[in-house]
């Protein structure tokens, strides 16, 4: 060991660096811990090991951030692959930040270490890598949706719009509500921005503004349950008997006055007969218009003049493109009042039908059971609407501005409607209102592509690691021993390297991949059969290089010092193969990304249901048509983009880090 | 040859035959473990009976796939049902049992093809067992597994490596169907492979030589080509030549409706439909060698002994010989590789050109349990690599100085 290493590891600075680190990851990863966030577990390793190590090394900043980002790549690789318990990767992470300071040290007094980054061939490659694989780490912290979410139009062109507001499908002269709920559908909830009161001032405002009795207008179309905290669709009917029944109450309070007062006035005096006479009167007053009451509240609901939905709102606020968070709610309600089109709104059929020329045809409109919607004053500005078929319908706007209505009905059936309807008919299309965007657009399933992509890569290098770490681990171990060992070990060793490279490995693979139970090859599975399956040409090299160091004085010496095995090859041998190893590994891990993306096509690929990988990606591209019939290049392009780039990025640094310890190859 | 060359060669050949008849025995075990190999079906006999007695169903029907479409549901539910009744299906191996059973593959379904449907019942079982024996017997399956393994070597002495054990092909032999994709594999793999290597090393050669824009250009551009996997290349020349230009087919070898003839008009239409696979291979393997090949050369440039040769005063072009012939041989040593390991990659072209190569016949048979196939298919590649890893030791052992000094540490 260095003087200056003995040294920096009996500083004070250090163990401060430490101790700090990992106080704050530990605050940090216990409010992790509470949210439940795997994401924030890693940024708070990130902070603690990179400002743990910053401390106890000043003069390395930039090691510190290498180490730093190592931890956190390195505990959510484990936790990906162990699973759940945070608390465990917690003190995990806690040790590799508290080992960065020392490594970092190492980097940074290291002259080969340092040289490595001086070829620019390893910069190069690193860096790629380095965002490649911070990407999949970071990426889906501030983007979590579910990769695997299904958006439902499958092949959507890279930069198209989906709207996802939660389109209802009220069917008025059916008794059931349809609702498609979207992802974001709970978020855009009325009932989560507007408080009961700011509801009903919609309400009244409703009310009056068309003429209508008090309370007869429902703004939530969907009831909420304080107990389970979920939202489920307000049964009309139901609706129907609580007023009718609250009517009841009135009519059966009137009775009852009406009965009592009826007995008093046999007993009653002369003077007390008039009092009781009016209450009798009044009683019947308000009995006739409870009555009266029932009957108008029957026929309105005949008419659907219940119906004053969450969709009108939404729909006007996409029309003016006006995306309503909290803080605008009471905003909107005052230029709802003001740009909401009353008189079309409020127009009969044929007044519509004259003002716009055209003839509807929805049956629904006709009858007039749509009306109370703004859908109405929406179309009204979309003049190459042809009919008043919206609702219900989820909007899709592509690149070239086409937009497109997709019928999303309880069936799930797809009936896609083009209308010519231009995009400037709205002033952007970044102020429609609830849309997700597909910067890559969507695969065969209508996943998101970017999301996707990003998320298979994390698991393809994980895969790729796994393998290598494996084949590297394997390889040394019989490369070690048949080389330092020799003799019959080293036959025995050999014959059976011999054997694994005549067998084709990819042959070998597939085979012993059959084996195993299909429910069985997960991301572990796959990576640990590929490592098992391709260590054998490191160990042929490690084993080669071993024999031309075996003979060499330092080893000599060692062994006549009678040092045991473990240690002259720990100490003599390894470090002079370390940087081949190192090489080696970075090799096995791009072969390993390529062998699983081999395997995926074949349809072999490992089954998992929270993710994919790059070749099941690119399986389900071929499955699927992209090559040939739905000509979706955004479907493997990227993939193969992908791939290619991981292992040029490896290839790069491999051929780096060859300039730096073979120096016959420096240029 | 001298002592010391023949004793090196003497170790060789003992080594290439212990490691041959070790790979002979991996490759007869290895897909025999792959699951459902091997199950006998035998047991479901009883099961047939019983369900064909109830549905009253024509036995020789049974599994005929033309059958009326609601008698064949009828029968197939009432096969579940008895099927779970006896225990002869269920959770695990059973299920792969019973599920090989009611394929298409199962040997159920070859039986029946070869039982007459007009016997009698009595004579149906018999029949039906002498048929199953007989089939047994031919693929070896009824002596155990040692059996099966002498059978195995029995028939990689015959040269048919045995017969096929999937009913698409079933009285095929082995090597009929590693011949018709052989072939294919061959003439597309190895003109590939040459073709890439022989471009690569002089592109890598004039890169290490010329230095500058060619290096700065060629190296970076040929690190990237050799990254992009086999099957990405291959998707790449498809769909733009393929299918957006309609330059090339895009699959098959040939037109379906041709007739393999050595005709101008079937010769042209192979050619024609050979042009991707061959490309998308020829793409890969000049990335990979051409960084091989500038780092051995450069490598070599910087050898003590050019330096010496340069005070000697030998001419340039002359020192430049020698230094890319020894820059060559690793790159000879990796030719020979790669045509033996080239197969886990032309397996997945073979696929995405839908090529009918040994790849793909490879790929059928996994999918097909078809065990037999796989050995046989996996002991050709492997006796290809064996050949070749034991010709290029023999020839290094003369050409190679450095090999003949080492004979004699």
């Amino acid at each position: 060991m260095k003087e200056e290493t003995r040294e920096y590891l009996h500083s004070p600075k250090l163990y401060l660096g430490i101790l700090i680190g990992a106080a704050i990851i530990a605050l940090l990863g216990n409010a992790a811990i509470t949210s439940g966030h795997i994401a924030s577990l890693l940024v708070a390793c990130l902070i603690g090991a990179t400002v743990g190590t910053a401390i106890a090394n000043p003069a390395s900043w930039i090691g510190s951030i290498v180490v730093g980002a190592a931890v956190v790549v390195v505990s959510f690789l484990l936790s990906l692959i162990f699973g759940g318990a945070l608390s465990f990767w917690l003190i995990v992470g806690l040790v590799l930040g508290a080992l960065g300071g020392v490594i970092a040290h190492y980097i940074r007094t290291s002259h080969t270490m340092m040289n490595v980054f001086h070829s620019p061939r390893f910069v190069v490659g690193f860096t790629i890598i380095s965002i490649i694989v911070l990407s999949a780490v970071f990426y889906p912290m501030f983007d979590t949706r579910d990769p695997m979410y299904s958006y439902g139009d499958m092949f959507l062109k890279p930069g198209t719009y989906f709207s996802i507001y939660d389109a209802n499908i009220s069917a008025f002269n059916s008794t059931t509500v349809h609702r498609v709920l979207k992802p974001d559908a709970e978020e855009t909830r009325h009932e989560n921005y507007l408080p009961e009161s700011q509801l009903s001032v919609v309400e009244r405002y409703l009310a009056r503004k068309y003429a209508i009795t008090n309370g007869y207008i429902v703004v939530s179309d969907y009831e909420y349950d304080a107990d389970s905290k979920k939202y489920s669709p307000r049964d009309m009917n139901n609706f129907l008997a609580t007023k009718l029944s609250a009517q009841q109450t009135i009519i059966g309070d009137a009775d009852k006055t009406i009965a009592d007062n009826q007995a008093k006035l046999e007993k009653a005096s002369e003077r007390a007969r008039a009092n009781i006479e009016k209450n009798i009167v009044n009683a019947e007053q308000r009995k006739a218009n409870a009555i009266a009451a029932q009957a108008e509240l029957q026929e309105k609901f005949n008419n659907g003049y219940f119906i004053m939905d969450s969709e009108a709102m939404r729909n006007w606020e996409e029309y003016t493109g006006i995306n309503a968070s909290n803080e605008y709610r009471s905003e909107l309600l005052v230029l709802w009042g003001e740009e909401y089109d009353p008189v079309i709104a409020a127009a009969s059929v044929d007044e519509i039908e004259e003002m716009l020329g055209i003839t509807i045809e929805d049956e629904n409109i006709k009858n007039g059971k749509t009306f109370f919607t703004s859908q109405n004053g929406f179309n009204f500005l979309v003049d190459d609407l042809k009919t008043f078929e919206r609702i219900g319908r989820a909007l899709t706007i592509d690149p070239n501005g086409k937009m497109s209505y997709t019928q999303v009905n309880s069936n799930s059936k797809i009936d896609p409607i083009e209308l010519d309807v231009n995009l400037t008919d709205y002033t952007s299309v970044s102020e429609v209102a609830n849309t997700v965007n597909f910067p890559l657009g969507t695969d065969n399933n209508g996943r998101d592509m970017l999301l996707l992509l990003i998320t298979a890569a994390g698991k393809s290098l994980l895969i790729g690691l796994l393998a290598g770490s494996i084949a590297t681990f394997l390889g040394l171990l019989v490369g070690l021993l048949a080389g330092y060992v020799g003799g019959k070990l080293d036959d025995i060793l050999s014959f059976i390297m011999n054997i694994f490279t005549v067998i084709p490995g990819f042959v070998l693979i597939i085979i012993i991949y059959n084996m195993v139970d299909k429910s069985q090859r997960g991301i572990v599975m796959c990576g640990a059969i590929i490592g098992v399956t391709s260590w054998v040409w490191t160990a042929r090299s490690v084993r080669s290089q071993v024999i031309s160091l075996r003979n060499r004085d330092h080893v000599n010496l060692s062994k006549l010092s009678g040092h045991s095995l473990m240690r002259i090859i720990l100490t003599d041998i390894l470090p002079y193969i370390a940087s081949y190893v190192v090489m080696a590994f970075i090799l096995q891990v791009s072969s390993g990304i390529l062998a699983e993306a081999q395997l995926s096509i074949l349809g072999l690929g490992p089954s998992m249901n929270d993710g994919s990988t790059l070749g099941l990606m690119m399986n389900w591209a071929k499955l699927f048509g992209a090559y040939t019939s739905s000509n979706a290049w955004w479907a493997y392009f990227p993939v193969i983009g992908t791939i290619a780039l991981i292992s040029f990025s490896l290839n790069l640094m491999n051929t780096g880090l060859d300039q730096v310890f073979n120096p016959t190859l420096r240029d | 040859m001298s002592k010391g060359t023949r004793k090196y060669l003497k170790k060789k050949i003992l080594w290439f035959l212990i490691t041959l008849v070790a790979a002979v025995l991996l490759n007869f075990f290895l897909p025999r473990l792959m699951r459902g190999a091997g199950t006998p079906m035998r047991f479901d006999w009883d099961v047939m009976v019983a369900t064909n007695e109830e549905v009253g169903f024509d036995r020789a029907e049974a599994y005929n796939p033309s059958a009326e479409e609601g008698k064949k549901e009828k029968w197939d539910s009432t096969y579940d049902r008895i099927a779970k009744e006896m225990g002869t299906t269920g959770e695990g191996e059973n299920q792969v049992k019973h599920d090989k059973v009611r394929s298409d593959d199962s040997i159920i379904n070859l039986v029946n093809k070869q039982v007459s449907s007009s016997n009698p019942d009595e004579t149906y079982y018999r029949t039906w067992v002498s048929t199953y024996d007989t089939i047994e017997k031919e693929l070896g399956r009824d002596g155990g597994m040692l059996g099966e393994l002498w059978h195995f070597i029995e028939h990689i002495f015959d040269g048919t490596f045995g017969k096929s054990t999937s009913t698409n092909r079933y009285p095929k032999t082995v090597s009929s169907i590693i011949s018709e994709g052989i072939v294919w594999t061959i003439c597309l793999q190895i003109p590939a492979i040459l073709l890439g290597w022989l471009l690569g090393n002089l592109l890598g050669a004039v890169a290490a030589y010329k230095r500058k824009v060619w290096d700065k250009a060629v190296m970076p551009a040929s690190l990237f080509v050799s990254a992009i996997p086999a099957f990405g290349s291959a998707v790449i020349l498809l769909v733009i030549f393929g299918i957006n230009l309609r330059w090339f087919p895009p699959n098959r070898a040939y037109d379906p409706g041709l007739i393999p003839a050595f005709s101008w008009k079937f010769i042209s239409n192979v050619l024609w439909h050979y042009q991707l696979p061959f490309w998308s291979i020829v793409i890969i393997a000049i990335g990979g060698q051409a960084v091989g090949m500038r780092s051995m050369s450069i490598y070599e440039l910087n050898a003590d002994y050019v330096k010496y040769s340069r005070f000697l005063g030998i001419k340039d072009g002359r020192i430049v010989r020698y230094v890319f012939r020894n820059a060559m041989l690793p790159q000879v040593t990796g030719l020979a590789m790669s045509i033996g390991t080239s197969i886990g990659g032309a397996l997945v072209a073979e696929t995405i050109f839908s090529y009918p190569g040994l790849g793909m016949k490879m790929y059928a048979a996994i999918s097909e349990n078809d065990y037999n196939t796989v050995s046989g298919i996996a002991l050709i590649i492997t006796i290809m690599v064996l050949i070749a890893s034991f010709l290029l030791d023999f020839i290094y052992a003369f050409i190679d100085p450095r090999v003949k000094a080492a004979q004699f540490d």
